[in-house]
């Protein structure tokens, strides 16, 4: 194997194929990315068995080959090597030697054939637009559960039909719901997939670049991904996600109007004196204000009252503050209603819509 | 009562200095423990005529001999048989089988027990029960000499008898340790004062068994390093005891010179809440065994939500026919109280760690970390 690529070109490819390599390094071979060569391309590729990626970068060849090398070792040598041509010359399968100007390198590889291969791609796709997909990625990923033992919440359900993509997370406590309404050519029923949350992550990071569409097809066991030259295969979670249209309130009928920034803001402050493990608040709302209250322990304690635009009844909730915070910092709109029914339903934050966006977040309540 | 001879002063090491510092005896404290007679046997004779001047034994259903389960308590009369708790009760059946036998009734012994508690309360504020039926008293404000002690003393037992009917044993210490082996030396009716300096006089020809800390095994290893009474434990070399028996060493050291300096605890609260079923048969099916774990699981959760009471771990105890024992436990991010949460984790439990070529003979599931709604805060409650 012997080929050229542009530093600049590499490093880009190399930082996303990063994310799908295995962390864990339970399996040595998973944490090295696979170099290969076809054509005038250089293809590098990384999975953790559950998550692939592959990104490609154009490369003159001299000799054709593949290999497999550490992906922390190539980051590191690439991230820090002048901004010229790099040059890989593998003798044989143990060895590859990286010269970029003064700089010379060689570092250990390993054959191809412990590598595994990448799932089959055979499987019907569809044009998604991506612009849409990093929005609706980006704002769903943090209600994904981190707890191990609930399986079928560790990843966002996400589902395509003719006239609209829609994500939902959750982690049994607060549900973000998120949809765009947009027309998908090819589509005849309803894909319902449950996508890791790595693979949402690595989602996320391929659609921030600016391509207009991502391919998206989903088999029995697997989902693919594709943006531009970089593909993203995911196993598929399986498992019952639960149904989320039963939590999301109809019949909260207080509504508060507040501004977002100064909401978050008061929240952040406030919240400074909540419990720390709980950081439980408490919201009273009434006529033209909404007041957030934390009492921690011996340490002391906060208050903060803000306008707001409400004519109901005086009403009394506790929050977690930071599953508000959650959700208030990846939001674009400056606009906010806050549903409320009583101090035990759940609440239902509606930021203003946003283009053809319906954004909701679904969050239980805290008993004080 | 017992008064113990010409005080031997207590027995400084003259090893050297240090330890002669960590081994100056107690400040003076008047502790009282004071353990009912045969207290559930005691209740059963009072409020039943006919069971006086009999063997009582309270326990488990003797079934003629075939019986499962062990002695709870049994009266003094019983006690002529042979008869002593955690006695198997077929063996109590062989020795005594004209006794009366009965089944315990909690609820009526907890409701005599608590307000045998009231009439401590009235003594002194310092109160820490060891069990339904024992219970250490701080006198020290009240009983600054041995004459006010026993005078304190007798005015306590008289009340507990004339109010309940009851007699218990007191004994009276500088501390707990030396207050529980004193209530025990004379029962039943039993008072016995130990003041400070006779507290090493009257430790020294004691067994070691007598030991809070040494049962039969380490009781087995002492004798066999040629210890038997709490004076020959004392003038062992402190550093092979430490050697062979680490921390617990130390402890036996400082016990056998008469120093305990624990205070009362004074509101102990359950640690954990359990409950076990000893099957008639050994059982070896595991729906048998699912079905017994489900109800156990419901009754813990019944006490913890009566308690207002959640927590964090969950334990499986399982004997086998053999009596090995084994115990697993799995805990949860969130205290939980509820038998839909209690059993799910308990089954997981059973099922990964029995070994199903053996058969059953006891199975067991308890909660512990325990917090209150009030340690809990505030709670998240949940959408699924």
């Amino acid at each position: 194997m012997d080929f050229v690529v542009k530093k600049t070109e590499l490093l880009r490819e190399l930082q996303h194929a990063q994310g799908g390599v295995e962390r864990k390094a339970t399996v040595p071979i998973l944490s090295n990315l696979l170099l290969e060569t076809t054509g005038n391309t250089l293809a590098v590729t990384a999975t953790d068995l559950d998550v692939t990626m592959q990104c490609t970068c154009p490369a003159s060849i001299k000799a054709s080959g593949a290999l497999t090398v550490s992906a922390r070792k190539l980051f590191d040598i690439v991230r820090l090597l002048p901004e010229a041509d790099i040059h890989f010359k593998s003798d044989g399968q143990s060895w590859v030697h990286i010269t970029c100007e003064r700089a010379k390198f060689k570092i250990a590889g390993l054959s191809k054939e412990n590598f595994p291969d990448i799932p089959s791609l055979d499987m019907k796709t569809m044009l998604l637009p991506a612009q849409p997909l990093h929005y609706m990625s980006t704002r769903c990923a943090f209600a994904i559960t981190q707890e191990e033992s609930r399986y079928t919440l560790s990843g966002a359900l996400m589902i395509v039909d003719s006239s609209k993509v829609t994500f939902v997370a959750t982690d049994g406590h607060r549900l973000v719901f998120i949809s765009h309404a947009t027309e998908v050519e090819g589509v005849e029923s309803e894909n319902r997939v449950l996508v890791p949350k790595k693979a949402l992550n690595e989602l996320s990071k391929l659609t921030a670049e600016g391509d207009s569409t991502v391919e998206f097809g989903h088999s029995e066991n697997h989902l693919l991904f594709r943006v531009g030259d970089r593909l993203l295969v995911s196993r598929v979670l399986t498992g019952q996600f639960p149904n989320y249209n039963m939590v999301i309130p109809q019949e909260n009928n207080q509504c508060a109007v507040l501004n977002a920034t100064e909401f978050g803001a008061a929240l952040k402050r406030v919240s400074i004196m909540a419990d720390e493990e709980s950081h439980a608040v408490r919201f009273s709302v009434k006529e033209g204000q909404l007041e957030i209250q934390s009492s921690g322990t011996e340490i002391g304690e906060a208050k903060e009252a803000l306008p707001a635009n409400y004519q109901g009844a005086g009403l009394e909730i506790g929050f977690n503050a930071k599953y508000v915070l959650d959700f208030l910092a990846g939001l674009g709109s400056d606009e906010i209603e806050l549903h409320l029914r009583d101090g035990e339903t759940q609440g239902l934050f509606n930021p203003k819509p946003e283009g053809d966006y319906r954004h909701q977040y679904v969050l239980m309540p805290m008993k004080l | 009562m017992m008064l113990t001879g010409i005080g031997i002063i207590q027995g400084k090491m003259t090893t050297d200095q240090q330890t002669t510092e960590q081994l100056t005896p107690d400040m003076e404290r008047t502790i009282f423990h004071v353990d009912m007679d045969a207290f559930y046997a005691a209740v059963e004779q009072r409020d039943c005529p006919e069971y006086r001047d009999r063997p009582v034994i309270v326990g488990a259903d003797p079934q003629g001999g075939q019986g499962r389960g062990v002695v709870a308590a049994c009266s003094y009369q019983a006690r002529k048989f042979g008869i002593h708790s955690a006695l198997p009760i077929s063996r109590a059946f062989r020795l005594c089988p004209d006794g009366v036998y009965l089944r315990p009734d909690m609820k009526r012994y907890v409701g005599v027990s608590q307000r045998i508690r009231e009439i401590f309360h009235t003594y002194t504020d310092v109160v820490e029960p060891l069990s339904i039926d024992e219970a250490f008293l701080d006198m020290s404000h009240a009983a600054h000499n041995t004459d006010m002690a026993l005078e304190v003393a007798r005015s306590l037992k008289a009340t507990i008898l004339k109010e309940q009917r009851l007699t218990a044993s007191i004994g009276i210490a500088p501390n707990k340790f030396v207050a529980k082996i004193a209530s025990d030396i004379e029962k039943p009716e039993g008072l016995v004062l130990v003041s400070l300096p006779e507290v090493q006089s009257f430790l020294d020809p004691l067994a070691i068994s007598r030991l809070w800390g040494v049962g039969p095994k380490t009781e087995s290893k002492l004798v066999k390093m040629g210890i038997k009474t709490i004076l020959q434990l004392r003038h062992y070399d402190k550093e092979i005891l430490i050697e062979r028996f680490g921390r617990l060493g130390e402890h036996l050291r400082k016990l056998s010179n008469g120093i305990d300096q624990r205070a009362l605890v004074v509101q102990r609260e359950a640690k954990s809440m359990g409950h076990e079923r000893t099957f008639a048969e050994d059982v070896g099916n595991i729906e048998t065994l699912e079905k017994t774990l489900k109800l156990l699981c419901e009754k813990v959760s019944e006490r913890l939500c009566a308690r207002g009471l959640a927590g964090r771990t969950v334990a499986l105890k399982l004997r086998y026919s053999d009596f090995k024992t084994i115990t697993r436990q799995t805990t949860f991010p969130q205290p939980v109280e509820s038998a839909d949460h209690i059993y799910p984790a308990v089954h997981r439990l059973i099922r990964k760690f029995r070994d199903p070529k053996q058969r059953i003979r006891l199975v067991g599931v308890s909660v512990s970390s325990l917090e209150t709604e009030a340690d809990r805060g505030a709670q998240q409650m949940k959408l699924f």
